[in-house]
């Protein structure tokens, strides 16, 4: 393949899997703005390592979102750099958003969520909010698959527990 | 509650960016790859607050170039036409930076790196980045590569001129390995850079 159709290989993978990469950090993030610099960087590490990109598409989204892992656990302010574009990205993350809750604005499940221990949250965010398998998630996350699957029965049995103490409430 | 609802409803509670987020997002991964396709390694992006340098000469009425003749920093109307802090020095010869925009114009635009704390050494280390071969058809290489080419002309222009920011600095540094980017310092200093541009039918890709 020659370097042209590589280079648009890539394109073409980063391209599909930005506004993933951005509601990953949008997710993550305590100020929304902070995901235009989380993704802005993890799209400039990904084009330094192109050439570690894997060519299948799956295994190339998980080594995307391993980076993204590791940009987030790293992530140093860096408000005086920003390009226009991702100043503009900014601003637009500033403005309210939301997920697909019809019936409400899920804030309720969110704060349930945010009652787990860390790495359950973590776990269930990429299961539930990233769309990841268990298995994946395990490969993500450095850990068994057994152990994902328990983390993930403990993390519901808690959700129900404090969702349903709020519907009684 | 079981856990199908549990899990139904985690889905739906994910927070999701708006669309135009979105957009602004696939937008951003074409500009970086930009990035990368320019003359020197990737780096980071451009402050925010700095000065622009944008053809004064062009917009003050002063010039109306035609065809593809070469351009100086004279015609472009660098020095005088565009003031300089008393402390910023800025390169002598300017990077051609020429392409053709959605419009079908060809812009033509010189490039100049502004500095400060050189000495004279260093000051003709920067000049002669701009006679480097590596800047051969380098403006249209960067639209090229930007892939926009549904974009205004001036959305174009914008989208170049902060690749070429960034590629001036990798460049300058290459150059001056103890320049550092905007700081405050008594050493080399990279303090921005300047894009003059014009073409027969306007200014920066304006009509």
């Amino acid at each position: 393949m020659g370097s042209l159709k590589v280079t648009d290989h890539v394109q073409r993978l980063v391209e599909d899997n930005a506004p993933d990469l951005l509601a990953y950090f949008l997710r993550r993030v305590e100020v929304a703005e902070d995901a235009a610099d989380l993704l802005n960087e993890v799209l400039l590490v990904i084009w330094r390592k192109a050439g570690s990109l894997p060519g299948d598409h799956t295994e190339a989204r998980m080594w995307m979102f391993g980076v993204a892992r590791n940009v987030l656990s790293t992530h140093r302010r860096a408000s005086g750099r920003r390009s226009a574009l991702h100043e503009r990205l900014r601003e637009q993350l500033a403005e309210p958003h939301g997920g697909d809750d019809q019936d409400g604005d899920g804030s309720d499940v969110q704060a349930a969520l945010a009652q787990l221990e860390p790495l359950d949250q973590e776990v269930m965010r990429l299961l539930f909010w990233d769309g990841f398998s268990q298995a994946q998630v395990a490969a993500l996350l450095g850990m068994p698959e057994g152990t994902v699957r328990s983390r993930t029965h403990r993390a519901r049995q808690r959700m129900k527990q404090t969702l349903g103490a709020a519907s009684l409430g | 509650m079981d856990d199908s609802d549990l899990d139904d409803l985690l889905r739906k509670s994910a927070p999701t960016p708006s669309s135009a987020a979105t957009g602004t997002a696939v937008l951003l991964s074409r500009q970086t790859r930009g990035v990368q396709a320019g003359a020197t390694p990737l780096g980071q992006a451009r402050p925010v607050h700095r000065r622009r340098w944008l053809a004064a000469a062009v917009a003050a009425g002063a010039l109306a170039l035609t065809g593809a003749g070469t351009l100086t920093a004279y015609q472009l109307g660098v020095p005088p036409f565009q003031t300089l802090d008393a402390d910023v020095g800025r390169t002598t010869t300017g990077i051609a930076v020429t392409y053709i925009n959605s419009s079908d114009r060809t812009v033509q635009c010189l490039a100049f790196i502004e500095y400060r704390n050189l000495d004279a050494a260093q000051r003709t280390a920067l000049d002669q980045v701009a006679t480097s071969t590596q800047w051969a058809g380098y403006g249209q290489r960067v639209l090229n590569a930007l892939d926009l080419p549904d974009a205004s002309p001036q959305a174009q222009n914008a989208a170049i001129t902060e690749v070429v920011e960034q590629d001036l600095w990798r460049a300058a540094h290459t150059a001056v390995p103890t320049m550092v980017y905007m700081q405050d310092s008594d050493g080399p200093v990279f303090n921005g850079s300047s894009l003059s541009c014009a073409n027969s039918g306007g200014v920066d890709g304006q009509p």
